[in-house]
């Protein structure tokens, strides 16, 4: 999972860089599907999505407490490397 | 058998579907594919570095054992990934291939506390109609599929001692787990 400041209050949500490791540069992963909804509050390592690289699914998390301010990338799309997923207002 | 992303998929109903919880495509179990999984926890050395180089490592442990089977053409696929909607069409380094023909394939589900890597081996020729008719593809689509992949009686062309290779490779996955603690 990596953090990235977006705005001053909030962060965004990615794919972190060793889920990457090894992976073609112009492979992209799927989101399969989003387990919280804008405005949904979380915990720091709750999961928010599951994600779908090189034939593994994997989890997203959240990298802080806050709530889930608006969602990027939605279910069904793909997306790549260092692309942020969603953004997250910190508590 | 369908990978996690398939779940809606619509099927014929002629076969029972279940959905793994790892990635990739539709795969059609029976006694032509002999399936092996390792679970790990995200805190082994094997976990650090993604499910790309994951899939490499067992895919040369897959490698290894098709070649002392007497499959000494086996070899890594390294890439580039294909994206199809039955597993066996689909490749990603790791995979296991007889020039190229697949003969491995390689799905992981990678969870917050937990990694599992999960493999199916073509042991036998694989009734790719079945398959292709419950999720309702052409009939041809099977002649595809049967040409894209091998099986390891077809390498080998004689029928394959199921239990003992799979007593082999539980040796070599054990193994090859421990060495990596080390």
């Amino acid at each position: 999972m990596t953090m990235q400041t977006r705005k001053a209050a909030s962060v965004e949500v990615a794919l972190g860089a060793a889920s990457w490791e090894g992976v073609d540069t112009n492979a992209q992963a799927l989101v399969d599907r989003w387990l919280v909804s804008e405005g949904t509050h979380v915990a720091a390592g709750d999961v928010l999505a599951r994600v779908v690289l090189v034939k593994a699914t994997l989890e997203v998390t959240a990298p802080a407490p806050g709530v889930v301010e608006q969602i990027l990338v939605p279910a069904g799309e793909n997306f790549s490397r260092s692309q942020a997923l969603a953004q997250l207002r910190p508590d | 058998m369908l990978g996690a992303a398939q779940r809606e998929l619509r099927t014929d109903g002629s076969l029972p579907v279940r959905v793994r919880s790892s990635g990739g495509g539709a795969v059609l179990s029976g006694p032509w594919l002999l399936r092996a999984s390792v679970v790990m926890p995200r805190s082994h050395p094997l976990a650090r570095h993604g499910p790309a180089v994951a899939a490499r490592w067992y895919g040369e442990i897959h490698c290894g054992w098709l070649q002392a089977q007497g499959i000494t053409s086996a070899a890594v696929y390294r890439g580039p990934a294909v994206d199809h909607w039955a597993c066996f069409a689909g490749r990603v380094a790791g995979e296991v291939v007889v020039g190229e023909r697949k003969i491995v394939g390689i799905a992981q589900a990678w969870r917050t506390h937990t990694v599992l890597m999960s493999s199916g081996t073509l042991i036998a020729p694989v009734p790719w109609t079945f398959l292709c008719r419950s999720l309702g593809r052409q009939p041809e689509v099977a002649s595809s599929l049967a040409a894209d992949t091998i099986d390891a009686q077809d390498c080998l062309r004689q029928p394959v001692d199921v239990r003992a290779w799979a007593d082999d490779l539980l040796r070599l996955l054990r193994a090859g787990v421990a060495r990596e603690m080390e």
